[in-house]
């Protein structure tokens, strides 16, 4: 039994495919078929993939003893440095949680879970029924069949990659799947990773060391202070700031670079955070936020399109989009969702490009509907509900869905994004195209 | 004392805090809203917002508290809620030195960004961490002292001063906007601070 360090190749857990969607209920949407999204993504070939293995274990949804194989901790070691106050009570922790169980996808289960754990919707009692499950097998096969003839297959099949998208990919053949649809096998450079890391420097490794121990504290990948899986980001992280000055890093990118870690190898992780930052959150992250903030001026006008009355009621209250679609948008809804929702999300977003985002924003808005309009009647409540929402709403299959139903077009977005391109935006607050320039408070 | 849960209160005051990232902004406010602390925190990304009521003098004030995201670049955002408060924590690390010295670039920050005469104190947090401490209690005394200040060392960790340092803001607005504002007759003239009916119910989702 190993007691060493996570390695990368170990992860992912095993997890239960049930609430992958299936393929009935998530292929309806008939009116949207534009392919658009995906005409930034470079196509690319990963011919061998080996199938995974078979993921029919229905009882992987059930906690796994930390203790056992995989989630064993080390004990911490001390290095000849006196230990800080806080670096014993984070070894207290640790210790604590070797007596914990972790999840499917490696994080602790807290018996009491707060706003910042992530329980699966199987921890909140909303897992779906097994009957999905028959369509797994098919489902793997039709993504083993695309990412075999990825280059031919790629732009004929979008559509249908679109819909397979939708009903979840496979975890087995996940961390494949993303780096197909992202291109990031076709961008990645031998040895770059290694000469950024080995040769670079930049003031900005301070602030990411700062946030290396804040990034998925609740994981057992991440956890362990000094630990491999903390090395990994910690490295990723660097290797960014130095390959793209002009982004450096941004608090909100940790969170991006943890998830990939889970997935696939540190050097592989850089490369899809690359093509992720580059194709999917094009200047979200610079000095100024400018994408972020120019989209939150989108999500304003696309929530007064799909949802009116909700839309003035957050006007009203002086609850502009910025206030919360900051932490959606900049961790791709890590740091909000439950952990099998937020999966599905990014499945979504590598085969449908950006809507994704904007739609399962308007979800959560949707979803929450009636709550926000006759329970949340100040900013207070509201803030205090979209920041630190309940997870009963937010089930993936459900929460997939209810964006499915959410209609909009890229070309929307588009549209939008090319008028705000045009105004002046100012250096801070918030932008929107529906009134004058003013700032919240 | 009404806890957080609590429904209703006689008036609202905001309050904000600032300060470098990893300082423990959120941890103080952890502390101060659900009195609980954790070592696994994650980083505040935007903005994060917490409610608790407080009672002062007989009144329940419902204190709503940003919590900001410390790195530069989030300032492009976080500057634009400067100005709905009325008090704000800054927030230093006292064994980070660099934490201590932007606490000058802050103050010029609300200079630019708040309203004028709000109330602000400093406090520097995770003192106690003895043996990490590279700011003394003195200079922080001296710093708040040559902005004319209040100051109070903290630990969100050990529960140190949490409670002073929000208690001690909000009866300073209390003071400068509520009971000022009640020695003339007739509404108060508080621009931000509205007396709310006292029955008024918070919600359900109020924290």
């Amino acid at each position: 039994m190993s007691t060493g360090p996570f390695r990368p190749e170990l992860i992912p857990l095993p997890r239960s495919l049930s609430s992958d969607g299936g393929e009935n209920g998530m292929h309806d949407e008939a009116s949207d078929t534009s392919d658009d999204d995906l005409s930034s993504v470079a196509p690319s070939a990963d011919a061998h993939s080996d199938r995974g293995t078979p993921m029919d274990d229905a009882s992987s949804r059930v906690p796994t003893e930390v203790g056992a194989q995989l989630h064993a901790i080390p004990p911490v070691v001390n290095s000849a440095q006196e230990p800080s106050a806080m670096s014993l009570l984070r070894q207290e922790t640790v210790v604590r949680r070797q007596k914990m169980a972790v999840d499917e996808y490696g994080f602790y289960r807290d018996p009491s879970p707060t706003n910042h754990s992530h329980p699966s919707s199987a921890a909140i009692g909303m897992a779906q029924s097994g009957k999905q499950k028959v369509s797994v097998g098919s489902k793997e096969q039709q993504w083993l069949d695309l990412l075999s003839h990825w280059d031919k297959q790629f732009a004929k099949k979008r559509s249908k990659i679109k819909k397979l998208g939708r009903s979840g990919i496979p975890e087995s053949l996940r961390a494949k799947a993303w780096t197909a649809l992202a291109g990031s096998d076709k961008l990645k450079e031998p040895g770059i990773y290694e000469r950024l890391l080995a040769e670079g420097n930049s003031p900005l490794f301070e602030v990411i060391e700062r946030d290396i121990s804040r990034c998925f504290p609740e994981h057992s990948m991440f956890a362990e202070e000094g630990g491999e899986g903390q090395t990994n980001l910690r490295n990723v992280l660097r290797a960014y700031a130095v390959y793209n000055p002009e982004i450096g890093y941004c608090q909100g990118m940790g969170m991006l670079a943890g998830m990939m870690l889970m997935h696939m190898p540190p050097e592989e992780s850089f490369w899809l955070l690359v093509s992720t930052l580059e194709k999917h959150l094009k200047n979200f992250f610079t000095p100024v936020l400018l994408q972020l903030r120019m989209d939150a001026a989108v999500f304003e006008v696309l929530l007064h399109k799909t949802s009116k009355r909700l839309a003035v009621h957050l006007d009203k209250q002086e609850v502009p989009p910025l206030m919360y679609i900051t932490q959606w948008f900049l961790t791709l809804y890590t740091t909000t969702l439950p952990w099998d929702t937020v999966l599905r999300v990014w499945d979504m977003l590598y085969c449908e490009g950006v809507k994704p985002l904007f739609r399962i924003g308007l979800a959560i808005l949707r979803v929450n509907r009636d709550t926000l309009l006759k329970q949340c009647p100040t900013n207070a409540e509201i803030l205090s509900l979209l920041l630190h929402l309940p997870r009963d709403k937010l089930e993936a299959d459900h929460l997939v869905e209810a964006s499915l139903r959410v209609k909009i077009r890229r070309a929307d977005i588009d549209h939008l994004r090319k008028r705000i391109s045009l105004m002046e935006i100012p250096e801070r607050g918030t932008v929107s195209l529906l009134r004058k320039q003013r700032s919240p408070h | 004392m009404a806890t957080s849960k609590s429904a209703s209160y006689d008036y609202l005051i905001k309050l904000l805090l600032i300060g470098d990232s990893g300082v423990g902004k959120s941890c103080l406010l952890l502390r101060f809203s659900d009195d609980s602390f954790t070592p696994s925190f994650i980083t505040t990304i935007g903005i994060d917002f917490k409610i608790r009521t407080i009672e002062l003098d007989g009144k329940r004030i419902k204190l709503q508290i940003w919590d900001t995201a410390g790195q530069e670049r989030f300032r492009t955002i976080t500057t634009a809620y400067y100005r709905g408060a009325m008090g704000i924590l800054l927030t230093y690390d006292v064994t980070d030195e660099r934490s201590f010295n932007n606490i000058r670039n802050w103050i010029r920050n609300i200079e630019q960004h708040a309203s004028e005469g709000v109330n602000k104190i400093l406090v520097g947090n995770k003192c106690d961490m003895l043996e990490k401490k590279v700011i003394s209690k003195e200079q922080g005394q001296a710093l708040a002292d040559e902005f004319k200040i209040k100051f109070l060392e903290t630990s969100a960790k050990s529960n140190i001063g949490v409670e002073e340092a929000f208690f001690t803001l909000a009866r300073d607005i209390k003071k400068r906007l509520i009971d000022t504002a009640s020695e003339k007759p007739e509404k108060p003239s508080g621009v931000t601070v509205n007396p709310e009916p006292a029955n008024r119910q918070a919600g359900c989702c109020g924290k």
